[in-house]
């Protein structure tokens, strides 16, 4: 027997101090009082208002620490997502981490040939697909816009795309509250009901704070209408840091955790308990060219100290994932998008988005899905750390195979490998005289096959006719 | 010709008092004013384009920049306007309808104005009809439109669509912004599109070439 003996399960990353954090909150409450947020929604003001909060000249509301706190304490510290089937899968809580891909992207590279193109709803699918397949994926975001094709309805075209073709869980945009009304009946539809969604949701709303410190009206109205069925909110500045956030990455983190904390308060006034995500996409603006940089190390620092401000109030946070810079799946986008993903597990983010991102989220790649899934298996290969007993020092097998000796076949090798090594998919361990005879493929031709093979061979799970026939209905506005 | 030279490195430096001063003096000393625009104040502003071009500066040092010349033109442009039939172009900005992004548009109309053209910015969010309004009121050369949203781009198509129409193509459309491409812009009969701040400015100039400034 053992007493006192102390595990650390998994590997550990810290950038913050205890003390630091707090400096932080305290700095982002001070913003909340003293400086105020822009909101212009009526029913947004009408809420603060009545909490006591103080509504200055144009729009400008102050929120008294205290009210804060409140709703800190009526947050849920825990979201849990369902799959479509309504099984519980996705436990946002602690500092359990799961991953999804980007969305809205405008253009995306055709796996087939290569070309940069518009999307159309059946590369959506596609994604889904995807995603369904891969088994470091968690939930599904649609990686591309169908705004070309759909306009302003291209939110319900895209959620469908999604709902038919992965029991994932699913995140989602919207444009207003009229085209979010028909998705959430959408959803409503395939979970038998909109108390059955409640219970088991399995779609997570997504929305962004227009920094700095300013609510869009539109914004807000989603907002509170997600709020009003129950439903679980993600909300958080997507920031340029030396744009629209300081160019000092403690005020970036002051800034943005206040902005999230507003959205945090007004959820909890419409309606307290509602599961709600904190989140930020850190970036910062490239002072040379102008452009949003998330491919900068500042973003990877941001979103690990961002998640550990999150933690200490115990709010279940959304980071990023994968994403790159670069304009191909090139080695600047591996390097940006592992570098993207390990932060996204190191400072333990209940939920990142971005994997499949090129150009920041201008160009949807496939293939950068799959490597994403590589990686993060991976990543989570580390993370998992390193089991200490009797079993794993091995000692007894260190003198049975004894010096000059070998492992390979040895009963505990046996035994063990498959839960110690991690398996690749996509990276190559092959010796050079073999990879010339496989094609002496790269990286990039490797992941493009893989895209193309579960494509061609995966088939997710469909909804039921009926189900389908209904969607219909809801999808083109023709059923009431 | 030398106060000149040191107008424009006191813009390279981003130093808005030293600008001042020497534009101060150079009105006193008799240099006109279009030298001291074009010679003092563009040429320094096209010194700090050259230098972000090449990666010497950082957008910080350029607004100073932008800023200091602004400094100077504040100074000469009473004088200007009792000259100058026109300027050398006269350009309306802003950010399309359904959008409210406006840094990369601030930073696009700032170089603009530093380059010597009369910058007129709508803010965000802006219909059609005051694109149009603003256009035809200030004999406008040039509209340029951003656009941050892939779904209000449907938006800067129908604003391009009127000014075309309603202006018998005399005005010219510039469109740039994160999801806009040179094949967007021609699709929608655009003049032109920039990826940037500089390409901008560039492109003004080109599409301005034309206008003959002329003195009553």
């Amino acid at each position: 027997m053992k007493a006192d003996f102390i595990v650390q399960q998994t590997a550990s990353f810290r950038v913050l101090s205890e003390d630091q954090i707090k400096e932080i909150h305290n700095a982002a409450l001070e913003i909340l009082e003293h400086v105020g947020n822009q909101v212009e929604c009526e029913e947004a003001l009408d809420l603060f208002r009545d909490a006591g909060c103080l509504i200055e000249h144009d729009n400008l509301v102050k929120i008294p620490s205290y009210i804060v706190d409140k709703a800190i304490r009526t947050t849920p510290k825990r979201i849990v997502l369902s799959n479509r089937n309504g099984k519980r899968v996705l436990f946002l809580e602690g500092k359990n981490s799961y991953f999804a891909p980007t969305a809205a992207c405008p253009k995306m590279y055709d796996p087939y040939t290569g070309e940069k193109r518009d999307w159309v709803k059946q590369d959506i699918a596609n994604v889904a697909k995807l995603v369904d397949y891969l088994p470091n994926i968690d939930a599904i975001f649609p990686l591309g816009s169908l705004a070309t094709e759909y306009g302003t309805d291209c939110f319900i075209h895209e959620f469908d795309a999604m709902l038919r073709n992965t029991t994932k869980p699913i995140i989602y945009l919207a444009h207003d509250t009229k085209d979010l009304q028909v998705i959430l009946d959408m959803a409503a539809e395939v979970a038998g009901g909109y108390e059955a969604l409640r219970q088991n949701p399995f779609l997570l709303f997504y929305d962004e704070v227009l920094a700095p410190l300013y609510h869009k009206t539109e914004t807000i109205k989603k907002m509170l209408l997600v709020a009003e069925k129950g439903l679980p909110v993600r909300y958080g500045s997507l920031t340029m840091s030396g744009a629209s956030s300081p160019c000092t990455m403690a005020g970036v983190l002051a800034q943005s955790y206040a902005e999230a904390l507003f959205g945090l308060v007004l959820v909890q006034l419409k309606r307290r308990g509602t599961p709600y995500m904190m989140a930020i996409l850190p970036g910062i603006m490239d002072l040379l060219t102008g452009g949003l940089s998330s491919g900068a190390p500042e973003y990877d620092l941001l979103q690990i100290a961002f998640a550990e401000i999150c933690h200490n109030i115990g709010i279940p946070i959304m980071s990023t994932n994968g994403i790159s810079d670069s304009k191909i799946a090139d080695e600047q986008a591996a390097i940006e998008a592992t570098l993207c993903c390990f932060s996204a597990a190191a400072g333990g983010s209940n939920l990142s988005i971005g994997a499949g991102s090129l150009e920041c989220h201008l160009i949807g790649s496939l293939e950068m899905i799959t490597v994403a899934d590589e990686v993060l298996g991976m990543i989570k290969r580390i993370f998992k750390g390193v089991n200490v007993d009797e079993n794993s020092l091995a000692i007894e097998v260190i003198e049975q195979v004894g010096p000059r000796g070998n492992y390979l076949d040895q009963t505990h090798t046996l035994q063990n490998f498959k839960t110690e090594h991690w398996r690749p998919t996509l990276m190559d361990r092959n010796n050079y005289s073999n990879w010339i005879g496989m094609g002496s493929k790269t990286m990039g031709q490797r992941a493009n096959e893989k895209v193309r093979r579960i494509l061609e061979e995966h088939q997710p799970e469909q909804l039921s006719e009926q189900s389908q026939k209904r969607l219909d209905q809801l999808a083109t506005g023709n059923g009431v | 010709m030398n106060g000149l030279a040191d107008i424009s490195l006191s813009i390279l430096q981003g130093d808005s008092n030293l600008v001042l001063t020497l534009t101060n003096k150079a009105i006193e000393q008799g240099v006109t004013a279009n030298d001291i625009l074009a010679t003092g104040l563009i040429g320094g502003m096209e010194l700090v384009g050259d230098k972000w071009k090449k990666g010497e500066l950082f957008i910080p040092e350029v607004l100073i920049s932008a800023k200091a010349m602004h400094s100077g033109l504040v100074a000469i442009r009473p004088i200007l306007a009792k000259g100058l039939d026109r300027p050398k172009g006269r350009i309306i900005i802003g950010t399309v309808k359904g959008d409210l992004h406006d840094i990369g548009k601030k930073i696009v109309a700032m170089m603009l104005e530093g380059n010597g053209f009369e910058v007129y910015d709508l803010g965000v969010n802006v219909e059609t009809e005051q694109f149009l309004e603003a256009a035809i009121k200030k004999e406008a050369d040039i509209v340029c439109l951003s656009a941050l949203l892939t779904t209000t781009l449907p938006a800067m198509e129908e604003t391009v669509q009127a000014i075309n129409s309603k202006t018998g193509n005399t005005v010219k459309t510039m469109v740039g912004g994160a999801p806009v491409t040179p094949e967007f812009a021609s699709k929608i009969n655009a003049s032109g599109y920039a990826p940037d701040a500089i390409g901008a400015v560039d492109l003004a100039k080109q599409l301005t070439e034309r206008v003959v400034i002329s003195t009553k």
